[in-house]
């Protein structure tokens, strides 16, 4: 008998959760609150909610960090050009296409 | 006897043999700046990324450099390589390599000729005679992409998804096994949109929870249709006469043919919307946009090139006039 998989879409994490998630302290992400790298909806600590792409930015700033050595700021930083470089590209992927004769 | 490819570790990095250990240092910055996945615009860079690293590991730690220099400077890279015999080996690797966060991520571990040369990395967590700790432990979470066609993302439905996982297995040793799950995929799902199907990560240790395993949809291109989240836009070639008359075109949506009125007067680039024809969705469905493309027959035979002729005594158009006055 196949097991019934409940599929949820765009899935919101909880404070502990993208914690737990990325392996950091509440301080950790206390501070990237502080910097605005992450917004999340919601407004009490109990009710926050993150979503799956925060992870991903989160993760992305820890590696820059141990990776790289790149101080906090500096991989907020990095991390948001980055993803106005992806944006970019993804836009002039798609204006390639329509207009290809 | 395992047979393993050498590596040139001072080649990998581009530096000589003699190097010193500051032009080691900047050598390796330079490389995992150029290579890091996670800034890299470069193809196979997490390969190139992992061979910097393990370079590095070597290199930069006097005794390993020592024991890789003993092997020789005859070897060339990929070469067939086995260790000389009576080679010890260098003891276990510490730590490092097999940490909690990358246990996820797809192994991290070195290459085959690294522990040929340094033995393998075990799994443990710090010291070798610490106990490991008996308490629940959560699973880890598990990230992975799939993909699905524009069609499956227009109607949705069931799917049977396969993926390779990490897994630890019962010597602590990481190895890649392929999981099968068939999910329902929601209508009017788009790219980048994440799904998490709950307890299906890592297993849980000693009965705590398994971990939440996550998708990401990344829908493959179509032929002809290119999509942009929920609207779909098709590039329309018609003919000059209508483009110029106006005319009644088929064309193809996701959901089907349809008719779609041209008026007379139409252009290449002029833009047309089909409202609601794009992928559904809760709130509103996304758009089809047609992009008109005049595209003339070719002057092949005497009558085309006469009716073209003709066109060009009878017809009075100037459509670079703006360019000289």
């Amino acid at each position: 008998m196949a097991e019934i998989i409940i599929v949820e879409t765009d899935p919101e994490l909880s404070l502990e959760e993208i914690c737990q998630a990325c392996h950091i302290t509440h301080d950790f992400l206390f501070e990237l609150l502080e910097y605005g790298a992450i917004e999340p909806k919601g407004v009490s600590q109990e009710s926050w909610r993150f979503e799956v792409q925060h992870l991903h930015r989160i993760q992305r700033v820890l590696h820059l960090q141990e990776d790289l050595e790149v101080n906090l700021s500096g991989a907020i930083l990095a991390c948001d050009l980055l993803e106005q470089i992806d944006e970019m590209q993804a836009r002039i992927q798609f204006l390639e296409k329509i207009t290809k004769i | 006897m395992e047979h393993t490819k050498y590596k040139d570790y001072y080649d990998v990095l581009g530096v000589a043999r003699d190097a010193k250990s500051d032009d080691i240092k900047r050598a390796y910055r330079k490389l995992a700046r150029k290579y890091h996945p996670d800034v890299s615009k470069e193809a196979n860079a997490e390969e190139h990324f992992k061979e910097v690293q393990e370079a590095y590991e070597v290199l930069k730690d006097t005794k390993k450099r020592a024991a890789y220099d003993q092997l020789g400077s005859q070897w060339k890279s990929g070469q067939e390589f086995r260790a000389p015999p009576g080679w010890q080996g260098f003891g276990d690797v510490n730590g490092s390599v097999f940490t909690e966060e990358n246990q996820g991520e797809g192994g991290g571990g070195f290459s085959d000729f690294f522990e040929a040369i340094f033995g393998r990395a075990t799994h443990q967590q710090g010291g070798q005679h610490r106990p490991r700790p008996i308490r629940p432990q959560r699973g880890q979470d598990e990230h992975a992409k799939i993909r699905i066609t524009l069609s499956e993302a227009f109607q949705g439905g069931s799917k049977t998804i396969y993926f390779k996982v990490p897994e630890i297995d019962a010597q602590g040793q990481i190895r890649e096994v392929t999981r099968t799950l068939k999910i329902t995929i929601p209508a009017g799902i788009i790219s980048g949109q994440q799904l998490r199907l709950s307890n299906q990560g890592a297993k849980g240790a000693h009965g705590a929870a398994n971990g939440d395993l996550f998708l990401e949809i990344e829908i493959e291109p179509h032929p002809f249709f290119t999509l942009q989240a929920k609207n779909v836009y098709l590039t329309l070639p018609i003919t000059p006469w209508e483009a110029a008359l106006g005319a009644k075109i088929t064309v193809p949506t996701l959901g089907g043919s349809v008719d779609l009125k041209i008026a007379a007067g139409a252009q290449t680039g002029q833009t047309l919307r089909l409202k609601g024809r794009g992928l559904p969705g809760k709130s509103a469905a996304g758009d089809q946009y047609i992009l008109l493309q005049i595209l003339t027959p070719p002057a092949k035979t005497d009558a085309a090139r006469g009716l073209y002729e003709k066109m060009a005594k009878d017809l009075p158009f100037d459509p670079r006039a703006h360019l000289f006055s």
